[in-house]
């Protein structure tokens, strides 16, 4: 820049004025001018005489009239049908001895036939509602503008969730647009408690966020402190719920997300329930929902849906897929390695001859194989769609069996790292098994210079870290740390739904009952009705 | 933050991987056997061959496993460090076995050894211990191969099924060191011989299909080795075993082989059930030991018609089987007596039960063994899974 200067000897302006990021407030203090041409002409200066903007000029007996839209953003009929009245209606509305004069838009304001109109007295006002896809109606010598509701483009339809899908439950799933979505969660929660704040945020963006939460379920000061923390906000661009995700949470420097992600709209609601708050995110089917806990981490919305049996192994399950991910190949590399004593003796032996060809250190072994699968996952994850069968051949020939022909690593290597792999893909959560997967790395160096000692002091600092973790002020390891009794029975195991009587301890404290009379069993009563009948026979 | 990151950083530099080997650098001591040659410890150790197991394993047995290297020094741990002059991987001795002692190195007493295995980290206190008949290295070096790959594996086996045959009782270091330290007991183990084998399909080889036999010889318990302290005096005999094995470990599953009353056909009983306690009867200044065991019993198998069901005949079924198992204990006690010793823990026994007593008996222990009455008591509760005699004879009768 200081070379630029020397040359052209002046000082060079790399600075519009105002910043694109003040031009909407800026243009909020500029009110409408009165003469239309006048407004047409700056409405084309702050649009830059952009190709999609539609200025439509009308001549009715009364005055000057002008549509003002963006091309795409709105909805044809619409637009045609307000022209419609406009052209055809109100001449002869005028012909009849109607003189509306100066009034001209007070009258269509209560004249058209267009669902929501509002009216603007600035240009900040009508340039953003042009930019959501309203249609601006000028008047000459009026200075004020009607923004007629006619919003519509192109979205994907409502599909079944991606990430997190499930056998049984619903099948429909978040979409981009965050109208949809609003309606989604409506159809779910059909009562007026559900309070829905709508806000506009990222300076460029100005994408639609709306925070929703039930008044009366929720607390108070977790609602508070939302709207706090988005308040603070200042951003040129929100693309996706995670730009807010990571400005807004309690400790940005962890490893752990402390926001819930959600695409489904049952879990949403769910979340309400519980006490949760919401942040939708317009432009992603990711919604947010805080305060998160560990362990919501691990529970899938279709426990609620199977017999609670069932549920009970496979959080276990889940557990122990955390447990493996994070620790399997450290264990054995420390084992290999430190405590060749702790192995079983016929398995000692069986390791000793696998690794027998195996020039590289247990420790370099397994780094160099989980580098390879977490490779194989990206690639993966990147590769045009019709080219994912090559990639799971190169992975199952290559890793699977060449490595362990050619020496480089051992076969039971390819047992951990692989178990480790499919483990991490065990949580409902993405974001937990991201976490896990980079972790496992820093337990791996640990366990490789310390053996056993390492782990455990690894895993002495990870716990440190999660129990001091908080999203929106609630422990992140509630409620196993603080230990909630009463909150266990939908921890590790789901209690049936006749007995999960009460919310979540801390979150749902402003209202704890969720069934306020307990099942009747009539039927076992008639049962044994049925039983002593029998009897006197 | 910065600092808890830089922490973990020195953590991983400054600790260094003092201890780290690699699993295929070590070499795994399947079972070692240790003699004395006047002066010096003799140590033999065979070693889990990686290499050599790879072979597959469809039939039975391939014959022995495993890499034999011979050392010797001044003191055991010596002897045991200059096994690293021949083999090129680090000894590794957490997977050992079994150890067997050679029967001279027992006689001349195993204190330096005991203290060695209870030091070292590496041996485990778990460990069998054996005895041999004659030198040990004869037998870790002549075993042939059974079904197990190594003569390690195959101790361990033969601990695990001991029990079983009512034979030996089987003792390890912890054992062995117990039995030491405690008053009023005199340790054991148990004895190992060489028995030659015949063309059993424990050992061959199975080459182009073509199964040769081989002969050789395998490894049998047998008999057991009395300590005083620790030195071994002497060997209760095979067919002695059994007695100490009433009071210490009652043998379910022992068979006794007993006559058909009014016959001399032979009839035998298993043990079903089988329990054996002690108590020391006071009377005045005299004591007096009561050995009692009692246990249930099921017909095995009889070579006479008899229906030896009937109340009679399993009266004296009873009475015999309890004179049998009499017997047995008093020839063990005998036998121990003979050598000084206690292994049975009788001593240890009066200490716990008449502390005061013992105080005056304990210098000459065992000699001072009270007098000993049986109190055993036998009960036929099954003739297996049919009745009367045996089906052949029936029809023979006929």
């Amino acid at each position: 820049m200081r070379k630029l200067r020397r040359k052209t000897g002046k000082k060079v302006q790399f600075r519009h004025d105002p910043a694109p990021e003040e031009l909407l407030q800026t243009l909020n203090e500029v009110p409408l001018f009165s003469e239309l041409e006048a407004v047409l002409e700056k409405i084309q200066e702050i649009f830059g005489q952009a190709a999609d903007l539609v200025t439509r000029r009308l001549k009715v007996n009364s005055g000057q009239l002008a549509l003002v839209y963006l091309d795409g953003m709105v909805n044809k009929t619409s637009v045609e049908k307000v022209l419609n009245e406009i052209l055809l209606i109100r001449p002869q509305a005028e012909d009849a001895g109607l003189r509306l004069g100066t009034d001209l838009v007070r009258w269509l304001e209560r004249g058209l036939a267009v669902g929501n109109v509002k009216v603007e007295e600035s240009f900040g006002g009508v340039v953003r509602g042009i930019l959501n896809g309203e249609t601006a109606l000028l008047a000459d010598g009026e200075g004020e503008a009607l923004l007629l509701e006619t919003e519509e483009f192109e979205k994907r339809a409502v599909s079944e969730p991606q990430v997190e899908a499930l056998v049984r439950g619903p099948r429909e799933g978040f979409v981009e647009n965050i109208g949809t979505n609003l309606t989604m969660i409506r159809r779910r929660l059909r009562h007026p408690s559900l309070r829905v704040e709508k806000l506009v945020l990222g300076d460029l963006t100005n994408t639609k966020v709306a925070v929703l939460y039930l008044e009366g379920v929720a607390l108070e000061a977790v609602v508070e402190e939302v709207r706090r923390r988005i308040r603070q906000i200042k951003i040129d661009g929100v693309l996706e719920s995670n730009y807010l995700e990571e400005l807004i949470e309690d400790s940005p420097f962890s490893i752990f997300p402390q926001i819930g992600t959600t695409e489904r709209p049952d879990r949403a609601v769910a979340s309400l329930l519980e006490g949760r708050v919401l942040i939708l995110t317009d432009g992603t089917p990711f919604v947010l929902y805080v305060p998160m806990i560990f362990t919501s981490l691990i529970h899938s919305p279709e426990d609620y849906y199977h017999r609670w049996h069932l549920v009970l192994g496979i959080r276990l399950l889940r557990t122990l897929g955390f447990f493996i991910t994070l620790f399997l190949p450290s264990v054995y590399i420390a084992l290999t390695t430190f405590h060749q004593e702790l192995i079983p003796t016929p398995l000692a032996i069986s390791l000793a001859m696998q690794r027998e060809q195996v020039p590289y250190p247990a420790a370099v072994e397994a780094f160099l194989m989980q580098l390879i699968f977490e490779i194989l996952v990206e690639a993966g994850l990147r590769l045009p769609r019709p080219l994912g069968q090559a990639i799971s051949i190169v992975g199952a020939l290559v890793i699977g069996e060449a490595a362990v022909q050619a020496g480089l690593v051992s076969a039971a290597m390819v047992i951990v790292i692989s178990t480790t792999a499919i483990a991490a893909f065990l949580f409902p959560s993405y974001e937990l098994s991201l976490s896990v997967r980079l972790l496992r790395f820093p337990m791996m160096l640990l366990s490789s210079v310390l053996g056993l000692f390492g782990i455990f002091y690894g895993l002495m600092l990870l716990l440190t870290h999660l129990v001091q973790l908080r999203s929106f002020g609630l422990p992140f390891m509630t409620p196993m740390a603080p230990f909630f009794a009463r909150d266990q029975h939908d921890e590790l195991f789901r209690a049936p739904w006749w007995a999960m009587r009460k919310r979540p301890k801390i979150i749902g404290s402003s209202d704890p009952m969720r069934q306020t009379s307990s099942i009747s069993r009539k039927h076992l009563e008639l049962e044994a009705e049925v039983e002593e009948r029998k009897k006197e026979k | 933050m910065k600092r808890w990151i830089l922490l973990l950083f020195c953590l991983c530099f400054l600790a260094g991987c003092w201890d780290r080997r690699e699993i295929n650098e070590l070499a795994f001591v399947s079972s070692a056997a240790i003699d004395k040659d006047g002066d010096r410890w003799h140590v033999t150790v065979e070693l889990f061959e990686p290499g050599g197991m790879q072979g597959e394993k469809s039939n039975s047995a391939k014959g022995r496993q495993g890499w034999l290297v011979e050392a010797a020094g001044e003191s055991i741990f010596s002897a045991i460090r200059n096994l690293a002059k021949v083999v090129p991987r680090r000894v590794y001795w957490s997977h050992c076995q079994g150890i067997i002692l050679g029967e001279e190195a027992a006689k001349e007493g195993l204190a330096e050894f005991l203290d060695f295995c209870v030091r070292d980290q590496e041996v485990r206190s778990s460990v069998l211990l054996f005895v041999s008949h004659g030198k040990a290295k004869k037998l870790v070096i002549e075993t042939v191969g059974s079904i197990d790959d190594t003569l390690g594996l195959q101790l361990a086996g033969l601990a695990n099924i001991a029990k079983l045959a009512s034979s030996n009782l089987v003792t390890t270091v912890r054992d062995f060191s117990v039995d030491l330290a405690t008053d009023g007991v005199s340790p054991m183990l148990c004895g190992l011989k060489l028995v030659p084998t015949k063309t059993l399909p424990g050992s061959f080889s199975s080459k182009d299909g073509d199964v040769k036999a081989a002969s050789g010889v395998k490894v049998q318990l047998e008999g057991q080795a009395l300590f005083r302290q620790t030195k071994m005096v002497g060997w209760l005999p095979e067919n002695q075993v059994r007695g100490i094995l009433w009071i210490l470990n009652p043998p379910t599953g022992a068979i006794i082989n007993v006559k058909v009353p009014g016959t001399q056909q032979r009839v035998s009983l298993e043990l079903v059930k089988v329990r054996s306690n002690l108590q020391l009867k006071a009377n005045g200044g005299e004591r007096r030991l009561v050995i009692g065991v009692e246990g249930e019993i099921s017909l095995g198998g009889q070579a006479s018609s008899r229906n030896l069901n009937l109340a009679a005949s399993a009266r004296s079924l009873q009475r015999q089987c309890e004179a049998v198992i009499r017997n047995e204990i008093q020839q063990a006690i005998e036998t121990a007596m003979k050598l000084q010793v206690d292994p049975f823990g009788f001593g240890h026994f009066i200490h716990t039960k008449d502390p005061k007593y013992w105080h005056r008996v304990r210098t000459n222990w065992p000699e001072k063994l009270p007098p000993i009455s049986y109190a055993i008591e036998m009960k036929l509760v099954s003739s297996g899974l049919k009745t009367g005699g045996p089906a052949l004879e029936r029809r023979l009768d006929k």
